[in-house]
């Protein structure tokens, strides 16, 4: 023990803790693989790969952080890594205020682990900006532990390799090398080494590096640009954690240490020190947030039960989760029972939502896939390529597309690229291996389904989602999940005619439709439509229901539906508080009440389960 | 009792079986088995022709065998390259193949192939016997490098390769651009400078040319043309380019057995610019209300302009959309335009006519030819075909595939021809090289050789424009770079006031951009 670092005065045990605690948290808590589902860190083997990263400053980290990335898949070792990580920026910040300012920090040595919690709860913080800043830290730790003229050297030698390797936070580590030689009283030297931090950026720029004066010094500092994801906050907690060593280090040197108390109030003002740090941590985490990551990553995986039962956890989402559980309600067979049990769009097609974020374009993609739509496919797929490069997880789905297109030549460019990612080297090289036997892949289950439903006929254009369901039931009359869309399409869109002309084509799905059953909201459409009919024309239709039934139960909901609705006729906003009670989750009441907006709500209102 | 008789036959059996088995091991031709055929390369360098100053034409073994010996060297004579591996990639020593083809200028090589399985058996192949070119091909390949695109462009980059070895460097990688969009380069008689690049990003789409390390940067907006230019020619003498001004709609297909994409050129038109004054110029016989008109190309007299012209035609009878090939006689000098002539009929061809590329010495054109459209890296039917300039003509040439062929470019010397081909695999675009003898074939064109000879397998960009220049291209990424982010200083191009705009397409002055940044926020 006596040569264990002393972490913060803290001593091995409590250190242990404290870093277990976090360890604990960013695995059961942050969950790295959720953290490899929003940004899924790409790593190839070989040196094309390796030389990209070769020509920015920072680069290194980012290969570096790549790689260690891939162990998120295996959630207790990503949560090692990042805990690991976050454990070594925590000692050198410590050891570097020990030795510039001489003292022991204390429980402020933690500080930085928990404002690296902080962050790491936004999923979009990458592992890179972490190596880049310990990189930093560790130089200006190693340089403080110099004598002067070793610092020296260290400075010039080390510069060039500590700025390319660790990108902007270079600039950190010349002002703490900066601050270490103001408070060893050489001022000179102090106002040298910032000047060279602030130049050798820019001399860069005019040598080795082509790229904007911008990137130079901001590349990999999760202040610039590209990575705001337009948070101000997110800004600030990182502005804290690259300004706390230097800061804190000149606040201890200049500040003498006030009188020890007492044991007592020492350890409480510990916990309430820890107890704070907690609070934030547990604060800032969105968990509904992490609540539509996880829906996402279940949906990608086809886990369409586990979509649904995480549901109730949600207090607000966005277009994309909506667009998952309907996707689940679809594959689970309840669209045309639970629609509007669950978010759902307003007004809007219930097929694609326009592909303005790239997390959009997987879904699409995926679903796409999924009905047979197949060129489009492609299309969602390059364009999420494009933008969030050559992610494993759409080479992989590039290659089942182009395996589908009869171009297993193109399939195999893309399983040669996956050899090089370790994760999916097993499952490329099993491909190829299949591929050689068979280029069509007829021995693939999910490739002989999609065979019997992809389009084959050419509709050059653009296509409305209707005339796109539409086109896929031609080419297959039998294509379930074509046909669900559609009629949520119908459905969402409030068209009940559009579902009484569909009721006939039930009877192409007996399995989902047996005997006589009519889904619960299409039975309502049904019953909408000819109430509809019967005030317009003064005579009730005839129902064409191609021998099903309407359900007594629907029907006795009906006639409830409409006292409550007669009941409160002169009071429209009591009509609607009453009906959302019993009958929120009908479509009666969502064709009544769902106005004139599109899109999603931040709360549903129909949806019982979220108030 | 052994006797000295049993001895003797017991030793002269030893010796028997000793020398078999190393007869074995060492590849003794005893034991090998001839096959009628020539060994299965990829790539395919069998019976092509080969530039005298090309890198070697690294390739994998596709026939079984844990033993491989290759031998290269003149056709009867003794091997100058000797390699023996265990692996199939086949990685040839550069300084022996620079002297393999140096010696043999004008004549054949041959490479002769063994291979031995698990149980020992050597098998030994037909010879491939290829040609060596008495005409150098050009030192360098310029590239653009870029994913399968589609409404979204984020990352690309402009590349010059080597083709004496196997150096890529780059010329502009967007990514210190700001993500622009890095649209066609073009070059002046296939010299490195100066060079002409367009670009697209943001409010601006400044056309770059780069002149002795220096990069002006050049805004070609006038009250004519809003559309920023498209595709390039430089006009032998250098001073001027015509540029051509396209409105581009992207659409696509649902029948998986076609290429997705397909663009759409509602209307274009074609404008020259001088850099001497700094003026845009046209005429309305390639600038009408009635056709587009596209993919200019200048004589290599500098007398001529070809390009491609079709009626202009709404989107949903794109299917009947073909291009004739037309030229146009134009005196730089005086500025005086001739009249209109249909060098190919669409109709004579039954096809689209795109892409005119004359060889500098004015002898032939190449162009490519679709069923329709007038894009043709998307349409797997466009085909390359040569004009004959001398004797009139055209026909089909024998080096096409059933994917799309497009993209190509001369070399200095005319012996050479550069083109994209999508022959490997239906969707990535690959640079292959074809000789042009004196009779005018065509010879087996041979793909870009690469270091790694499994390359191809796994690089999932697209070659695109390919162009052949006769060194290196100097100006740094920088001076680009800046050009387009921060130029010190923008020349605006000013319109010919002979021209009269009312007369001219009025489409080509509403800006259209197919495409966008995808860059993240």
């Amino acid at each position: 023990m006596r040569f264990w670092p002393r972490l913060g005065g803290l001593g091995p045990h409590r250190a242990v803790a404290f870093f277990g605690l976090c360890y604990l948290y960013v695995w059961l808590q942050i969950r790295p693989y959720l953290i490899f589902h929003v940004q899924e860190p790409v790593f190839f083997s070989g040196w094309s790969y390796l030389n990209g990263f070769l020509q920015i400053p920072g680069g290194i980290s980012a290969y570096a952080a790549a790689y260690a990335g891939q162990s998120y898949v295996i959630d207790w070792l990503g949560a090692l890594v990042i805990t690991l990580v976050m454990a070594c920026i925590g000692l050198c910040c410590r050891g570097y205020v020990r030795r510039v300012a001489g003292r022991r920090l204390d429980l402020f040595a933690f500080a930085p682990a928990v404002i690296l919690l902080i962050l790491h709860n936004r999923y979009h913080y990458d592992l890179a900006f972490d190596l880049s800043l310990l990189t930093a830290i560790a130089a200006a730790t190693v340089s403080a532990r110099l004598d002067q003229k070793r610092r020296l050297w260290w400075f010039v030698l080390g510069s060039p390799f500590i700025y390319w390797i660790a990108g902007g936070a270079w600039l950190l580590f010349a002002l703490l090398c900066a601050i270490r030689e103001w408070l060893d009283k050489r001022p000179v030297e102090a106002v040298v080494y910032a000047a060279v931090g602030a130049i050798l950026p820019w001399l860069a720029t005019w040598t080795v590096y082509p790229g904007t004066l911008e990137n130079a010094y901001l590349h990999l500092l999760p202040i610039s640009g590209p990575y705001l994801h337009g948070s101000s906050p997110f800004m600030a907690v990182a502005l804290i954690l690259y300004l706390f060593v230097p800061v804190t280090a000149l606040l201890a040197a200049y500040i003498p240490p006030g009188k020890r108390s007492g044991r007592v109030a020492w350890n409480t003002s510990r916990v309430l020190l820890v107890g704070i740090g907690g609070w934030l941590v547990i604060a800032s985490m969105d968990s509904n947030h992490r609540t539509m990551l996880e829906i996402d990553h279940q949906a990608r995986q086809r886990n369409w039960k586990a979509v649904l039962s995480l549901v109730p956890e949600l207090s607000a989402y966005d277009v994309l989760t909506v667009y998952n559980v309907q996707l689940a309600l679809c594959h689970t067979g309840r669209m045309g029972k639970d629609l509007f049990s669950y978010p759902h769009q307003i007004n809007a097609p219930i097929f694609v939502p326009s592909p303005d974020s790239p997390a959009r374009l997987l879904a699409l993609g995926d679903n796409l896939t999924d009905i047979g739509y197949i060129n489009k496919a492609e299309h969602m797929l390059q364009e999420a390529v494009e933008i969030q490069g050559d992610r494993p997880s759409l080479l992989r789905r590039l290659v089942m597309v182009n395996v589908l297109k009869n171009r297993p030549s193109a399939a195999r460019v893309y399983l040669g690229q996956l050899l090089r990612s370790p994760l999916d080297h097993a499952w490329a090289s099993d491909y190829l291996r299949a591929l050689d036997v068979d280029p069509r892949r007829a021995d693939d289950v999910e490739i002989r389904r999609l065979r019997e439903v992809m389009l084959e006929t050419d509709y050059p254009g653009f296509f409305s989602p209707e005339d796109i369901m539409r086109q896929l039931l031609e080419r297959n009359p039998n294509n379930m999940l074509a046909f669900d869309l559609l009629m949520g399409h119908y459905l969402q869109t409030a068209q009940p005619d559009k579902i009484v002309q569909n009721i006939r084509q039930l009877s192409q799905f007996p399995k989902a439709f047996p005997g006589t059953e009519i889904p619960r909201l299409y039975e309502e459409a049904v019953m909408l439509w000819a109430t509809q009919v019967r005030l317009r024309t003064g005579a009730m239709p005839k129902l064409p229901l191609f021998g099903r039934s309407l359900s007594m139960s629907t029907q006795r909901r009906y006639s409830q539906f409409s006292q409550v609705l007669a009941l409160h006729r002169d009071d429209p906003r009591r009509a609607k508080i009453e009906l959302a009670k019993q009958h929120g989750d009908t479509f009666w009441y969502y064709y009544l009440y769902r106005g004139k907006e599109t899109g999603v709500p931040v709360v549903s209102r129909a949806t019982r389960h979220v108030q | 009792m052994m006797t000295v008789r049993s001895g003797l036959l017991l030793a002269l059996l030893s010796l028997v079986v000793v020398a078999a088995l190393t007869s074995v091991g060492a590849g003794n031709t005893s034991d090998v088995l001839t096959e009628s055929r020539t060994p299965r390369l990829d790539p395919d360098y069998t019976d092509v022709v080969i530039p005298p100053n090309m890198a070697p034409l690294n390739f994998v073994l596709q026939e079984s065998g844990v033993e491989f010996r290759i031998d290269i060297g003149a056709v009867g004579g003794e091997a100058q390259i000797e390699i023996h591996t265990d692996t199939p990639d086949i990685r040839i020593p550069i300084k022996a193949w620079r002297q393999l083809l140096s010696e043999n200028i004008g004549e054949s090589i041959e490479i002769r192939v063994r291979t031995r399985n698990e149980a020992g058996q050597w098998r030994q192949y037909q010879s491939i016997t290829n040609h060596v070119a008495r005409d150098s091909i050009d030192s360098h390949l310029v590239y653009r490098l870029l994913r399968p695109v589609y409404n979204k462009y984020v990352h690309m980059g402009i590349y010059q390769r080597d083709l004496t070895s196997f150096d890529e460097s780059p010329i502009l990688e967007n990514r210190h651009a700001e993500n622009a969009c890095l649209n066609c380069h073009t070059f002046h008689q296939n010299r490195p400078d100066p060079m002409l690049l367009e670009t697209r990003g943001g409010k601006r789409s400044p056309v770059l040319v780069a002149r002795g390390g220096e990069v002006e940067t050049i805004d070609t907006i006038t009250e004519f043309n809003h559309s920023p230019a498209t595709y390039a020619t430089w006009h032998p003498g250098g001073q001027h380019v015509c540029f051509s001004l396209n409105n581009a709609t992207l659409f696509f297909h649902t029948d998986p057995s076609v290429e997705t994409r397909e663009v759409f050129d509602a209307t274009s038109e074609l404008v020259v610019y001088s850099f001497q004054d700094n003026m845009i110029t046209t005429t309305p016989a390639i600038s009408s209300l009635d056709f587009a008109e596209t993919w200019p190309e200048w004589s290599a007299d500098g007398k001529h302009l070809y390009f491609s012209s079709t009626p202009v035609t709404p989107i949903e009878q794109h299917q009947d959309v073909r291009y004739d090939l037309m030229r146009i006689s134009y005196d730089v000098d005086s500025g005086q335009w001739g009249e209109l002539e249909t060098v190919v009929s669409a109709a004579e061809a039954g096809m689209s006519v795109l892409q005119p590329k004359v060889s500098p010495d004015g002898r032939y054109l190449v162009c490519t030819m679709a069923d329709h459209g007038n894009f043709p890296v998307f349409l797997s039917s466009s085909d390359l075909y040569v004009v004959d300039l001398q004797e009139g003509g055209f026909r089909r040439l024998e080096i096409n595939s059933d994917e799309a062929e497009s993209w190509h470019a001369w070399s200095s010397n005319s012996r050479w021809l550069v083109f994209s081909s999508k022959r490997r695999d239906g969707l990535f675009a690959r640079p292959y090289f074809t000789y042009i003898d004196e009779e005018g074939r065509f010879h087996k064109p041979i793909l870009l050789p690469q270091q790694d000879p499994a390359f191809y397998d796994s690089f999932i960009q697209t070659v695109n424009v390919p162009v052949l220049v006769d060194g290196r291209v100097e100006v740094s990424q920088r001076a680009l770079a800046r050009a387009i982010l921060s130029p010190d200083q923008v020349t605006k191009a000013v319109l010919d006031p002979a021209v009269l705009i009312d007369e001219l397409a009025a489409s080509s002055r509403s800006p259209t951009e197919p495409y966008s940044s995808g860059s993240t926020p």
